[in-house]
């Protein structure tokens, strides 16, 4: 079993769904998962995430259908292990929500739940929300998806 | 070849053991009171091969690499930004804040 711990946030999954900038380095982590050198947790919330994002392809809903299901099959097959966030998780949640100014902004409570997932399981959270890792980046267990590859060698 | 090296041993010529398993191709096992604890393997070794891969895995990756790619010009980080800042506004109106 995989000793790395990695929390995905749902738009590291865009990058290769839409074919963007990082899908290298998302593909990589997916890729990591699939032959047991990392595990992947997502909070329960992952899936209602992608598809509310997915909602906007109207006009290619097969393919849409496609990519959903093959989250579907990562999480029956065990890549991606999908988690209820609890009490302890959602109470961290909210204490890094709660971080941040009035001015400059506050984290994204759903964004927090992924942090704080990662915290409760000594993991890493990836992500490509550059403004919720200035704002949070103080409890750790953060990392950009931009890093994720290199950070390894 | 192969052989085991209790890790005293090991440790005193580890230099000697790096290169004979570089340049010789040899592999080390290193045990601690009769116990195998460790591997040393030439680095091109390590690189997984595509005949290690379950065929789950192998299905798995097929299919991770031949997904459809979909269209969108925003940002999805921003799409998604946006999608929660509408549900404020709405949770706002309902409730008149």
């Amino acid at each position: 079993m995989a000793n790395d711990v990695y929390v995905p946030d749902a738009n590291v999954f865009f990058e290769y769904i839409y074919s963007r900038s990082l899908q290298k380095n998302a593909r990589q982590l997916v890729e990591d998962a699939i032959l047991d050198k990392i595990q992947l947790i997502v909070p329960s919330l992952l899936l209602d995430k992608i598809t509310e994002v997915l909602c906007g392809n109207l006009d290619n809903l097969e393919e849409v259908q496609i990519h959903i299901q093959y989250l579907e099959t990562l999480a029956a097959e065990k890549v991606l292990h999908i988690v209820v966030p609890d009490t302890a998780v959602r109470m961290q949640a909210i204490a890094i929500a709660r971080t941040g100014h009035a001015k400059s902004g506050y984290p994204e409570l759903s964004d927090s739940l992924y942090h704080a997932l990662a915290i409760m399981h000594d993991a890493v959270f990836v992500t490509n929300d550059r403004r919720h890792i200035a704002k949070a980046e103080i409890f750790g267990h953060i990392m950009p998806l931009a890093q994720y590859g290199w950070s390894k060698i | 070849m192969e052989r085991i090296l209790d890790v005293t041993s090991a440790r005193r010529q580890f230099g000697t053991l790096l290169d004979e398993v570089f340049h010789k191709g040899d592999t080390v096992i290193i045990a601690r009171k009769g116990k195998a604890l460790a591997r040393l393997v030439p680095i091109e070794n390590q690189e997984p091969q595509s005949t290690e891969l379950t065929p789950r895995q192998r299905e798995l990756l097929n299919k991770l690499h031949s997904l459809p790619a979909l269209a969108m010009e925003k940002d999805p980080v921003e799409v998604l930004r946006n999608l929660r800042k509408q549900k404020r506004i709405q949770a706002g109106r309902k409730y008149g804040k």
